[in-house]
This record gives structure tokens, sequence and C-alpha cells, in this order.
């Protein structure tokens, strides 16, 4: 575990011990230190979120927009539990990220709508991004092909055909034990195999 | 719940596959926003089910000639080339060639992020699609319709909603980039999925 990680869970292990309410009330005052803060705490599990729902595109933008309805609305009164801010923070992103999925849909609709032969962009992920997924199909495919057939069959139907981990076990006659065991040795040797690519591609970083 | 503790693996994944209860999920975000080390693991677990299924249904597509290797015996070539004019010819005859819908190719779609429309899909191969319903207005069933990329209509269908999950097969599909758009019965747009039709190459 490197420095920044054991620096970002000290910050969660202090303010999951202490309530939220000081800092709100802090925040609530005007004072900035407060909003170093909470951006501090709450900066990359914010951008991780929006990354996740939306892509990179504009990610910084969309991290400072959240922060600022975030601290408007404390300082307008509108947080009226303190101690449930992480629950607050939450809400709001979600709401960002649903604004902006229907943004994209009107704006699609109306591009459509308005130029009928309308030329087609690159709708290819970028290029970094591209690789990496290919690399891991590549890895995923040399593993599944490493295994045996039933266990390439229990690995399929899990993730591929999502049918429940009762339904696998039963139709296919394992243990429960069995089938996590299948699961994670796969997973354990794709995590051995591309550790130093997980390492250095995380997109959501700024 | 997850104060001073991490979030555990099976969970993780249950999380990245949308497969978590509904009521299971507010904590587990909470817990996300605030933690690096889970964050990362979470992203690991987003890229290894994406390599899995990616994988999957690669291995699926080419099962004969993954699983029986003594039929790509020279000898068998004629023979089988023979019974599959047969097979299709009867097939023709009787009207009713379409045993693709047995076996459709699984596509998962994500809500359209931007102007990047990332599934693909091959033409000419019944599909099944499966679409992420988390966080949208709890309902039994919604209303879904397919349009290419002019808006025209080419499919729809009311289907039932499996947890946070819906699934619908469509026939075979001409190479194009389509929408799939998920409707409230009452009417009310919720959610569009972008998905490209790769012709043959």
């Amino acid at each position: 575990m490197n420095s920044t990680t054991h620096a970002a869970m000290e910050s969660v292990t202090n303010f999951a011990d202490s309530p939220w309410s000081g800092m709100v009330e802090q925040i609530r005052n005007g004072d900035p230190s407060a909003l170093e803060r909470m951006y501090r705490v709450f900066s990359t599990g914010i951008r991780f979120y929006l990354c996740r729902q939306l892509g990179p595109q504009d990610l910084d933008d969309r991290v400072h927009d959240v922060f600022l309805i975030i601290v408007q609305s404390i300082q307008k009164g509108e947080l009226r539990e303190p101690e449930r801010l992480m629950g607050y923070v939450r809400t709001i992103v979600r709401r960002q990220v649903a604004a902006q999925i229907d943004d994209n849909v009107k704006a699609r609709r109306n591009r459509a709508d308005l130029e009928f032969g309308m030329t087609l962009s690159d709708h290819h992920p970028n290029p970094e991004r591209s690789a990496i997924e290919h690399q891991n199909g590549e890895l995923a495919m040399r593993i599944l092909n490493s295994l045996p057939k039933r266990d390439r069959e229990v690995l399929a139907r899990f993730y591929l055909d999502e049918q429940p981990p009762d339904r696998i076990c039963h139709e296919m006659g394992l243990t429960e034990t069995q089938f996590r065991l299948v699961k994670s040795r796969a997973k354990a040797r794709f995590g051995e195999l591309g550790r130093t690519r997980f390492a250095r591609h995380v997109g959501f970083r700024s | 719940m997850y104060a001073n503790c991490h979030l555990d693996d099976e969970e993780i994944e249950r999380y990245s596959m949308g497969a978590m209860p509904e009521a299971a999920i507010a904590p587990f975000e909470e817990h996300i926003l605030i933690c690096e080390p889970c964050q990362l693991r979470l992203a690991q677990t987003d890229a290894y089910v994406g390599a899995m299924r990616q994988a999957a249904a690669r291995l699926r597509m080419e099962p004969l000639k993954r699983g029986l290797p003594w039929l790509r015996l020279p000898r068998l070539v004629p023979a089988l080339a023979g019974l599959a004019v047969v097979v299709v010819a009867a097939g023709l005859w009787l009207g009713r060639v379409d045993t693709g819908e047995a076996h459709p190719f699984a596509v998962d779609l994500e809500a359209t992020r931007g102007a990047a429309v990332e599934a693909k899909a091959p033409a000419g191969r019944w599909l099944l699609l499966r679409l992420d319903l988390a966080n949208l207005p709890a309902s039994s069933r919604y209303r879904l319709e397919m349009v290419d990329r002019f808006g025209s209509r080419v499919w729809q269908a009311t289907v039932p909603a499996q947890g946070s999950k819906a699934g619908f097969k469509v026939p075979r599909t001409q190479p194009g980039i389509y929408f799939v758009r998920v409707y409230w019965p009452p009417g009310k747009l919720l959610r569009e999925f972008g998905f490209e039709v790769e012709g043959r190459r």
C-alpha cells in the first residue's frame, strides 16, 4: 500500500470515527480549511464515481460542479442532518449523473432530428483504453483456455449468462465452496498476470 | 456500516455486475466515496468482469472449433458440408430456418456515456440485449424501444425487470448504430443505451 493510500485511509478513519457535524458546521460558517478537508476526503471518490458512470470526458469540470452544489447547499442549510453528509454527497453525485445522461439523450435525439444525413463521428474508445481492454480480454482468454472445461463453463455461466450461484451449483453438481474456488482461482490468476498493468492504469485519477 | 472496514470481494463483484440488492447499494456507495483502496478494488473488478465476459462470449462463439477438434479432420469436411446443405435446404423448404434465436449473442448495454457507443454486436445474429436498470424508478415492467441512428423505430416491446436488469432478444439486425430507449410504462423516457451492429469483416 503506498503512502497516498495510507494518507487516504487515515483521513477516512478519522472522519468515520468522529461525526461529520463539526465539518458541516464549519463549512456553514465559511471556514476555508473545512472546505479543503471536505475536498480532500471526497474528491477522489466523486471523481471515481463520475468517471465510472459517465466516462473520463470533462471530469474535472464535473467534479468541480458537484462540489459547488454540495458546498452551496450546505451553506444554505439544506443539509438538515449533518451526520448524514456521506449520504447527501452520494445523492448529489447520483443526481448529477442522471442529469448528464438525460442531457446526452436529449442532445442525441435533437441531433438526429436536425441532421438527417449526419456524419458519424469515431465512436471507438480512445486508443489507450482500447488497448487495455484488448489486453485484459486476451488475459482472460488465456486463463479460460488453461482451465478444465467444467470450470470454464462455471465462469461463463456466472459472468456471461449472469446465472445465480445457487443455480450454477445445482445444475453443475457443485458445492458452494467449489464454486467459490473456481471463481477465486481465476480471479487471482488474472490479478497476478495483470497486476503491473492495473497499477499503472486507473482512469479516474487526475 | 463500513466505517472502519473495507468492502468484501463478493460485494464488490455483485455491485460491479449490477446484482447488488437495492437496499445494500447506498451504504456500499457511501463507503466507496471515501475509501481509495476500495475504489481501486472496484476498478480492478470492473476490468476483470468485463474481460471475463468478453472472453467467455468469444469462447461461446467458437465452441465447435475449440471443443471438438476431431471435427477439423479434413476427411469429415465434405460429409459435414453435404449435411449442412441438406439441413439448410430442408429448413428453407419448411420456411422456418431461424435457429439463431436459441443461441443469441449476448450484449451488455450501459447507459450512454458522452457520444461514445462502445457495445458491439455482430450482424446477422439474434441478439440478447441486457440492460442495466439500476437507479431507475422502480417498476415491474419497462417499455423498450429500439431505434436506428436516425431515430426510426425498428423494434419495441414491454419487458419485465429482473432485479436491476432486463434482458430481451432481438432478431437478426443490419449493421449500423442503434439506440435502446427505456420508458416508464406511463411514457416517461428514463434512459438510453447505444450499441453498434458491426458488419462482417
